[in-house]
């Protein structure tokens, strides 16, 4: 049965040529986005560990034995320990702290030497390049310095020999930068003084994500006094779309998805022959077994070809693109064959291809073996339409008649093409969105350090952004004070005891603590909740005149509200909305009622004791509570974003019970593009290092730096599926066309006999095909259209008809990249469809009438 | 007697790889209107390839095929198909019906094609002397080989083709079927004024022919 089914394949020249040449296809494309997607997706997170650590989670400030502890820890391996010192100078230099990092701790942290060795005894030490630097290079491998502690308040010195310049430490860490010690000295070293020492355990868990951190953390940090954090930029749990796409499980799942229904619109094509040539032997006295083992074997040699095949031109297609991702990148490639997917989806396309293979060969062999098995029987076809009378046929209604019968392979056929202009359509959606927000984000430098906390207490002081104004290359400062209680148990609360009855103030409390989260909401109170609060400050004038303009019920007093005695409040109508955000979510939303285009209910503030200018409203946050007066009342639509008060930037003050100080928590320090970035860079980080640990400061031009990286990495992905997609369905649809036209000769043929031209059989096809393009562009586009809708739903808010055409009104940009993302998927697709049957069509023609009509098997 | 079709010179030569194999060597050839020609020969003697050329359905590697005084081969392609549908009408060993189209329809094809309204009396005639007028909504999978080749005859009919050309039609018949076919193409053809022009190699139906052909070697020998 082996050299049967050899010479049967050898004897097919045209069809094993179809076949194999898709099943290659098939396999290439496969290996090729698999190995492509894997060492992307590798060389990008090789990139990150770089830069922030290869380490999962680090426990700060541990103990000893918490090293034991995290031992016996299932999910935690590599467990590597850094113990940080008190302050050091080299040569008489500041040179920050002091320190050891055992080498698990190195390998997690990516430091790696410019020169020399890493150290191996007490009186040894490595410093870091930026260090031999600040001192001259006055230091080398192999010099003795003499190191100077501060322990407490005194200094002590020792002498110890460089072995090596640390070329890297972690450029960006989501530990406090502060941790970290500059001087690296050989274990067992003395650090300084025991009150100044910290030890850092940096680990890797098996589950790298900050669930799993925040469960270990859970698990031991009762006993421990340790921070436990999560090394989230090198472990990103939010993806671009375009990233998701690729994720693994999504990406085998797909790619298995769409080979299924490519496998199974090759076999439609070719089971035809097929069942012919297995009928004849099943005529010629082979038994189902024999057919069986035949079928088998055929399989064998078609998959064992292909999949050889496959491979090489798949791993040198990768190979090619991922060298174009490193010199239009400009970053080292890593490879990586990820064998598993590359066995699953290898697999399962045998699977499916054998499966319907088998199955066609099954099916002949239930058949009756009928006494004549002329190919034009087609009595093992089984198919027969259902029809009340004979129709008159035009070439349009033999074309109907014609996609009829040959439903289940057209089926196919529509189902490879509309997947295709879905894929195309959205990646090219993607492509034009990437590719303009680069074109954005390069003209942004983000020549800012930008300083936020949350806590208005733990803001920095007047004196503090004078101080940092003076770092050379640092020239202004913008600041403000704000409130935000995300992440606390308390909102902030505005309340006074003549709301307790309001269905304003009860309506507009429930949707806002729903819409943070906050359940069971509170059905009865006299409060408003608010998530946020934002201190106006005197400067802003304009502000201030448009509340002055604003007030209905009051006045501003602009000295009593700048000092927080008074303060505005918005009891402005608002109507319940969708917000649009990653989660569906509705919360009170203000409107203008003149100008409002939806009739659902607007809740106006009407009440028979509504409050009047002088009262005294309570204002509770988690930082204290205060009661201030009220100044005037708005009734309008707010101008600035306001939710139900505007207070000025002294009452938050007073309400922290911060009273001496004047503290500002989120400063922006624009500073020049001509500054020294490394020298800036190290000074505000030792400036806030000192103050609050690093926290709460980004530097937004690595920020910056961090999205176009990624934008870039996401035009790659997307022009890489495009070309695989479009090139993969050029492929099928002339492979296929070619198998499908090849069983279509003979009907060509007869219809020749019968009288049709050349240029009738051409429009026949062309018709035909053009027909179907539009159906299957229709499916397409409204499948794109139904992605897009939602899309919009959850970037922007929209909740009926009305405000959908607002959303899309106010997105006209996105709108038309979309449309011409549709545009270019469908033009494409019916291109490649109508131009490859153009060239068969155009080529059978070429024969002669008999030769079509004595179509070989 | 006038002439329907006149073969001049006709060659065809098959080329297969470098080897080229003549199959029809220089043939002259008149076939008279209303007669019944069969064209009888051995196994690659050439007689389907002399009726592809004569039917234009192949082209000749030289000579002329004229058809009441037109050379067919000269005819642009669209001329040529106009012809066959008006004037020709084909019935092969394996039946060649379009497997989408019921009996009726398959029959009738040649008048859609044709643009033309069937003359469904005309039609129904001849379905029910071939005895497929009962079959006329089913399609060709469900039919046998004699049905299947009666549905080939009756749609060969019915355009009223002035010829019919018949390459080896009982070739996968019974020989009850297989007379029962000729004996149609011949009552056909007699009511129609019809010229026929059939490949066989049985020679019992050979005889049945006014005129026969007899090929050897890709020539004329009797």
């Amino acid at each position: 049965m082996r050299k049967i089914a050899l010479k049967s394949i050898r004897g097919k020249k045209r069809e094993t040529r179809l076949l194999t040449g898709m099943l290659i296809l098939i396999y290439a494309v496969n290996f090729m986005l698999v190995i492509f997607a894997g060492s992307f997706d590798k060389t990008l997170e090789e990139n990150r560990y770089e830069k922030y650590g290869e380490w999962s989670g680090a426990a700060i400030g541990a103990e000893i034995n918490l090293k034991d502890t995290l031992e016996t820890q299932k999910d935690v391996y590599s467990i590597g320990a850094m113990e940080t010192g008190g302050n050091v100078r080299v040569e008489g230099k500041e040179c920050g702290k002091v320190g050891t990092v055992d080498k698990t701790a190195r390998e997690l942290a990516r430091m790696e030497l410019e020169n020399g060795k890493w150290l191996e005894t007490e009186t040894e030490a490595a410093l870091p390049a930026s260090i031999v630097k600040q001192l001259d290079g006055t230091v080398d491998i192999g010099d003795k310095v003499s190191l100077d502690y501060a322990e407490g308040s005194r200094m002590s010195g020792r002498e110890v020999i460089i072995t090596g310049i640390i070329k890297t430490w972690g450029t960006d860490w989501t530990v406090d930068r502060s941790l970290l010690p500059s001087v690296i000295q050989g274990k067992n070293s003395k650090t300084g003084a025991e009150s100044d020492n910290s030890i850092t355990y940096f680990f890797k868990t098996s589950d790298m994500n900050a669930g799993s951190l925040n469960n270990l953390s859970a698990r031991i940090g009762q006993n421990s006094e340790a921070e436990f954090v999560f090394n989230e930029e090198a472990y990103p749990g939010n993806m671009s779309l375009a990233a998701t796409l690729s994720e693994d499980g999504k990406q085998v799942m797909f790619l298995i998805l769409v080979s299924t229904i490519i496998i199974g619109y090759l076999l439609t094509v070719f089971a035809k022959n097929e069942r012919y040539s297995l009928l004849i032997l099943r005529g010629l006295g082979a038994g189902r077994g024999q057919i069986l083992l035949l079928t088998l074997w055929k399989c064998v040699y078609f998959l064992g070809f292909s999949v050889l095949a496959g491979a090489m031109i798949g791993s040198a297609g990768s190979i090619a693109l991922l060298s174009i991702v490193k010199s239009v990148m400009d970053i080292s490639v890593f490879y990586e064959i990820k064998w598993l997917n590359i066995l699953q989806i290898g697999g399962a396309c045998a699977i499916v291809f054998m499966m319907g293979y088998l199955g066609m060969a099954m099916q002949v062999c239930m058949m009756e073996i009928m006494s004549s098995y002329k190919e034009d029987s087609e009595r093992y076809e089984k198919k027969v339409l259902d029809i009340k009378r004979a129709e008159y046929h035009t070439i349009k209604s033999m074309v109907k008649r014609n996609r009829r019968f040959y439903r289940d392979r057209i089926g196919f056929r529509a189902g490879i093409s509309i997947t295709v202009i879905v894929i195309s359509a959205v990646c090219t959606y993607l492509f034009i969105k990437s590719e303009s927000d680069y074109r954005f984000w390069k003209e942004q430098k983000g020549y800012n350090y930008l300083f936020q906390t949350p806590d208005l207490t733990e803001g920095i002081s007047d004196v503090d952004i004078d101080n940092i104004k003076d770092i050379p290359g640092i020239d202004t400062a913008e600041y403000e004070k704000f409130l935000n209680c995300s992440g606390k148990e308390q909102m902030i609360t505005i309340s006074w005891n003549g709301w307790k009855d309001s269905e304003y103030v009860r309506t507009y409390r429930r949707y806002a603590q729903v819409h943070n989260s906050t359940e069971p909401y509170d059905k009865e109170g006299d409060y408003f909740t608010l998530n946020e609060i934002r201190g106006v400050s005197p400067q802003e004038k304009e502000r201030l005149t448009g509340y002055q303009d604003a007030v209905a019920d009051g006045e501003l007093d602009e000295e009593a509200f700048n000092e927080g005695e008074e303060c505005i409040l918005f009891l402005s109508p608002y109507q319940i909305r969708d917000v649009g955000t990653d989660i569906i979510d509705k919360e009170p939303v203000y409107i203008d009622p003149e100008g409002s285009v939806e009739k659902r209910h607007i809740y106006t503030y009407e009440e028979d004791n509504s409050i009047q200018p002088g009262t005294y409203i309570d204002i509770s946050s988690p930082w204290g509570t205060r009661k201030i007066k009220v100044g005037g009342i708005i009734y309008a639509a707010p101008e600035y974003g306001e939710q139900v008060i505007a207070v000025g930037e002294r009452f938050l003050d007073k309400l922290c019970g911060i009273e001496d100080e004047n503290l500002y928590n989120s400063v922006r320090f624009p500073y020049s593009e001509d500054a020294d970035f490394e020298e800036m860079d190290i000074a505000i980080a030792d400036f806030f290092s000192t103050m609050h640990n690093g926290e709460g400061l980004v530097n937004e031009r690595n920020i910056y730096g961090e999205i176009r990286g990624q934008l870039v990495s996401d035009i790659f992905r997307m022009v890489v599926i495009i070309t695989a997609v479009w090139l993969l369905y050029l492929l099928i649809m002339y492979q296929g066309n070619a198998g499908h036209l090849n069983y279509e000769r003979k009907r060509i043929g007869i219809l020749q006999t019968l009288g049709i031209s050349k240029s009738d059989l051409k429009k026949m096809y062309y018709y035909g095909y053009l027909y179907e393009s539009v159906i299957i562009t229709g499916a397409g586009a409204l499948i794109c259209s139904a992605w897009f809708a939602y899309r919009l739903r959850v970037a922007t808010s929209f909740d009926s008809m009305k405000t959908f055409k607002l959303a899309v009104m106010s997105n006209t940009g996105d709108l038309s990249d979309f449309a011409f993302s549709v545009l270019t998927a469908v033009v494409v697709c019916a291109g490649i469809s109508l131009i490859t049957i153009h060239v068969l069509v155009k080529r059978i023609l070429r024969n002669s009438i008999i030769t079509n009509i004595r179509r070989l098997h | 007697m006038s002439n329907v079709l006149e073969a001049q010179n006709l060659s065809k030569v098959y080329k297969t790889g470098e080897v080229k194999v003549s199959a029809i060597k220089g043939i002259h050839l008149a076939i008279e209107r209303g007669l019944f020609y069969s064209i009888i020969g051995k196994s690659g003697s050439g007689k389907s390839t002399l009726l592809h050329l004569l039917s234009g359905l192949d082209k000749p590697t030289s000579g002329k095929v004229l058809m009441e005084g037109v050379d067919i081969h000269k005819l642009k392609d669209s001329e040529l198909s106009k012809l066959r549908r008006q004037k020709m009408g084909f019935v092969f060993q394996s039946y060649n019906l379009l497997p989408e189209f019921c009996v009726e329809e398959n029959v009738k094809m040649p008048l859609y094609l044709n643009k033309n309204n069937p003359d469904n009396r005309y039609i129904k005639k001849i379905m029910e002397m071939l005895d497929i007028a009962d079959l006329r909504l089913k399609f060709p999978n469900q039919l046998s080989g004699g049905e299947q080749q009666r549905v080939a005859l009756a749609r060969a009919l019915a355009a009223r083709p002035s010829i019919i050309f018949a390459d080896e039609p009982t070739g996968n018949l019974d020989v009850e079927t297989s007379k029962k076919v000729i004996y149609l193409l011949k009552a056909m053809q007699r009511e129609l004024d019809q010229t026929v022009l059939l490949v066989t190699h049985d020679m019992e139906i050979a005889e049945q022919a006014d005129k026969s052909i007899r090929l050897q070697d890709g020539m004329i020998i009797g």
